[in-house]
C-alpha cells in the first residue's frame, strides 16, 4: 500500500457537550480514493472538516488528536499556519458556492492571497479548468457572475477553484447530493480523474457511488451517543465482507 | 346548517376586516398624496407667474427685497448638496468600519454594546445633535482655523454624519450578517484570511445592503433641518471652502416661512417641492435597487 497522505490517531470532536467523533484512528492512503459513509450524524462532516481545520470557524468546537501529513506537520497543532494547510487541503462541499462575482474573481480571489503571480493567473485559470471539463462551455465568459452557472457547472467550479491551489489532499462532503443525477455522473468521474494526482477523501451517502469509485472505505457509526470509526479497509473488502455487525446491515440496505 | 352559518359568518368577518385594512391603506397612501398636492397647490403661483426658471438663473436670494427682488436658489440647492455629500463621505468610512468591527473582529459584548449604541443614537432627536454642533464642533473649528465663523459647511457636515452614522452603521451590519455562511465556509477553506475575507468576499456580498445605506443616509441628511439651521451659518452663497457658511434648502423653509408674504410663501413652497422631488428620487432609487438585486445575493 501506499504512504499515508493523512495519519489519524486518536482524534476527537466535541461542540461544547456534545461529542461528535470519538477517537478515530485512520490513515488515508495517498493517491488514493477514500470513502466516508455511515448514517446521518455519525460525525463524517465533523471528521471532514478537522482535517483542515475548518472546525476553527465553529465556536465552542474542541478537536483533540493528532492529523499528521505526509511530511510530517501536525494539523491540530496550534502554531500551524491554517491558511498554508487549507491550500494544501482543499475542500468542496456539497452546496456549490462559487463566490457570486465574476468566474475570473472566483480563481484571482485565492491565488493571489496564496502569493501567484499575476501574470501566471490566466494560464492557471485554463489549466483547471479544462481539468474539469468547463474550459470549451465557459471560456468566453469568464467575466460573467459564477452564480450565473447551473449547479451541476458551479459545482465544477468550485472543484477547479480547490485544484487551482494545487492541493495535496481534496476533501469533499457529499459532492453531488444537491445535483442531478446526470450533473452527478460528470463529477463523480472527475473525482474518480483525480485518482494519483491527489489525495480524495469524499465523504457520500450514496452507497453505489462509493463503491464503483473508492479505493478505501471508512464506515463511521453511532455509538454510546457519538460517533465512532466501525469498519475499515480496501474497498473491496469493505463492501464485500464486513465485519462489524452495524456495518454489514448498512451495507446492504437494512438500516442507517 | 350551523357549520354553514359559522362558514358564511367567518367570510363577512373576513370581507370586514379586509375592507378596514383597504380603508387604512388608503387612507396612509392618500395622505401622502394630499400633501404633495397642497405643495403643490401652494407652490403654483409662483410656478404659474414663470418663477421657476429665475430659480436657476437669478444669482442670488433675496425675495422680499423691493429694489432687487431675486429668486436664485443655486446656492441653496448647492449647500444642500455639499453638506448632504459631506456628511455621506464622513460617516460612510466610520460606518462601515464600525459595521466590519462588529462582525469578524468583536468579541460578542462588545458586539453587543456597539450595535446597542448605535441603536440609542438612531433616537437622539436632531435638536440635540445641533445643540451638541454648537457647544462641540463649532468651538473646534474656530479653534483649528481662527477668525472664521465658525458655523459652516463643515460643522453642519460633522453634525450630519454623526446623525446618519448609525443609519450606515447598522444597514451595513445587517448586509454583512446576511452575508451567507456558506460563503465564508468557502473563503476559509480556500485559505483565505481575515483581511482577505472581508475585502474580496464579505464586502462585494454585502454592497447592495451597504449602497441602500448609504441612499437612506444621503435622503436623511437631505431633510434634516433643525440641526443644520443651528451650525450652518445661514448665509445663502456658495461655499469657498468649508469653513464658508451656508444655507440648506430646508434651513431657508424652516426660516423664512414665519414671516413669508404670498408670493415668497410660494416660492418656498416650490423649494419645498424640489427637496421632496430629490428625496423622492432617492428612495425610488433604493427601491428600485431592492426589486433589481438578485435576491438571496447580496441585495439587502
Ligand atoms: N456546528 C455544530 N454545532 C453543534 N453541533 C454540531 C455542529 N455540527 C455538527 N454537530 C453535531 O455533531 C454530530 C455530527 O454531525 P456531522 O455533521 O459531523 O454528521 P454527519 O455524519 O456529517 O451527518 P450528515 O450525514 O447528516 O451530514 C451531530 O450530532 C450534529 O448534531
Ligand atoms: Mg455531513
Amino acid at each position: 500500500m501506499n504512504a499515508a497522505a493523512l495519519h489519524i490517531s486518536g482524534l476527537s470532536v466535541s461542540y461544547r457537550d456534545l461529542t461528535a467523533l470519538r477517537e478515530v484512528d485512520l490513515a488515508i492512503p495517498e493517491g488514493q480514493i477514500t470513502a466516508l459513509i455511515g448514517p446521518s450524524g455519525c460525525g463524517k462532516s465533523s471528521f471532514l472538516h478537522a482535517l483542515n481545520r475548518l472546525t476553527d470557524l465553529v465556536p465552542g468546537c474542541r478537536v483533540s488528536g493528532s492529523i499528521r501529513l505526509a511530511d510530517g506537520t501536525e494539523v491540530t497543532d496550534p502554531q500551524t499556519d491554517v491558511l498554508a494547510l487549507r491550500r494544501r487541503v482543499g475542500i468542496v462541499f456539497q452546496r456549490p458556492n462559487p463566490f457570486p462575482q465574476s468566474i475570473r474573481r472566483n480563481f484571482e480571489i485565492p491565488l493571489k492571497e496564496h502569493g501567484w503571480a499575476k501574470s501566471d493567473i490566466p494560464d492557471r485559470i485554463e489549466t483547471v479548468l479544462r481539468e474539469v471539463g468547463l474550459w470549451k462551455e465557459i471560456s468566453d465568459r469568464l467575466h460573467q457572475n459564477a452564480s450565473t452557472l447551473s449547479g451541476g457547472q458551479q459545482q465544477r467550479l468550485c472543484l477547479a477553484r480547490a485544484l487551482a491551489l494545487e492541493p495535496e489532499v481534496i476533501l469533499f462532503d457529499e459532492p453531488c447530493s444537491a445535483l442531478d443525477p446526470l450533473a452527478s455522473g460528470v463529477v463523480e468521474d472527475l473525482i474518480l480523474s483525480l485518482r494519483e494526482k491527489v489525495t480524495v477523501v469524499i465523504v457520500t451517502h450514496h452507497l453505489a457511488q462509493a463503491r464503483r469509485i473508492a479505493d478505501h472505505a471508512a464506515v463511521f457509526w453511532t455509538r454510546d451517543g457519538a460517533g465512532t470509526l466501525v469498519e475499515q479497509g480496501p474497498a473491496e473488502r469493505v463492501f464485500s465482507s464486513p465485519q462489524d455487525p452495524d456495518a454489514i446491515l448498512y451495507l446492504n440496505g437494512a438500516r442507517g | 346548517m350551523a357549520s354553514s352559518r359559522n362558514i358564511s359568518l367567518s367570510r363577512c368577518v373576513d370581507r370586514v376586516t379586509g375592507g378596514v385594512l383597504a380603508l387604512f391603506a388608503l387612507v396612509s397612501g392618500g395622505t401622502v398624496l394630499l400633501l404633495l398636492w397642497n405643495l403643490f397647490a401652494g407652490a403654483w403661483p409662483a410656478i404659474e407667474a414663470g418663477r421657476l426658471g429665475a430659480f436657476f438663473t437669478d444669482a442670488k436670494w433675496q425675495p422680499g427685497s423691493q429694489r432687487d427682488p431675486q429668486f436664485g436658489m443655486v446656492t441653496m440647492l448647492a449647500g444642500s448638496a455639499l453638506v448632504t455629500v459631506l456628511a455621506v463621505a464622513l460617516a460612510l468610512p466610520v460606518g462601515l468600519a464600525s459595521a466590519i468591527f462588529h462582525r469578524f473582529y468583536a468579541p460578542p459584548l462588545l458586539a453587543r454594546w456597539n450595535r446597542r449604541i448605535m441603536e440609542l443614537l438612531i433616537g437622539v432627536p436632531s435638536v440635540i445633535f445641533g445643540f451638541w454642533g454648537l457647544m462641540v464642533v463649532v468651538p473646534a473649528i474656530l479653534r483649528i482655523a481662527p477668525g472664521t465663523p465658525g458655523q459652516s459647511l463643515l460643522a453642519g457636515g460633522v453634525v450630519l454624519a454623526l446623525m446618519i452614522l448609525p443609519l450606515i452603521a447598522l444597514t451595513s451590519q445587517a448586509a454583512l450578517q446576511a452575508v451567507p455562511s456558506s460563503l465564508l465556509q468557502a473563503a476559509a477553506g480556500l485559505g483565505l484570511g481575515r483581511a482577505r475575507t472581508i475585502v474580496s468576499v464579505a464586502l462585494p456580498a454585502a454592497r447592495g445592503g451597504i449602497t441602500t445605506g448609504v441612499f437612506l443616509g444621503l435622503a436623511r441628511a437631505l431633510g434634516e433641518t433643525m440641526a443644520v439651521v443651528l451650525v450652518c451659518g445661514n448665509i445663502p452663497q456658495i461655499p469657498g471652502s468649508l469653513f464658508d457658511p451656508i444655507r440648506p434648502i430646508t434651513s431657508t423653509i424652516a426660516l423664512e416661512m414665519g414671516y413669508a408674504t404670498a408670493s415668497h410663501k410660494a416660492l418656498l413652497f416650490c423649494a419645498g417641492l424640489v427637496l421632496m422631488l430629490c428625496t423622492a428620487l432617492l428612495v425610488g432609487w433604493i427601491s428600485f435597487r431592492k426589486n433589481a438585486a438578485n435576491p438571496g445575493i447580496g441585495g439587502a
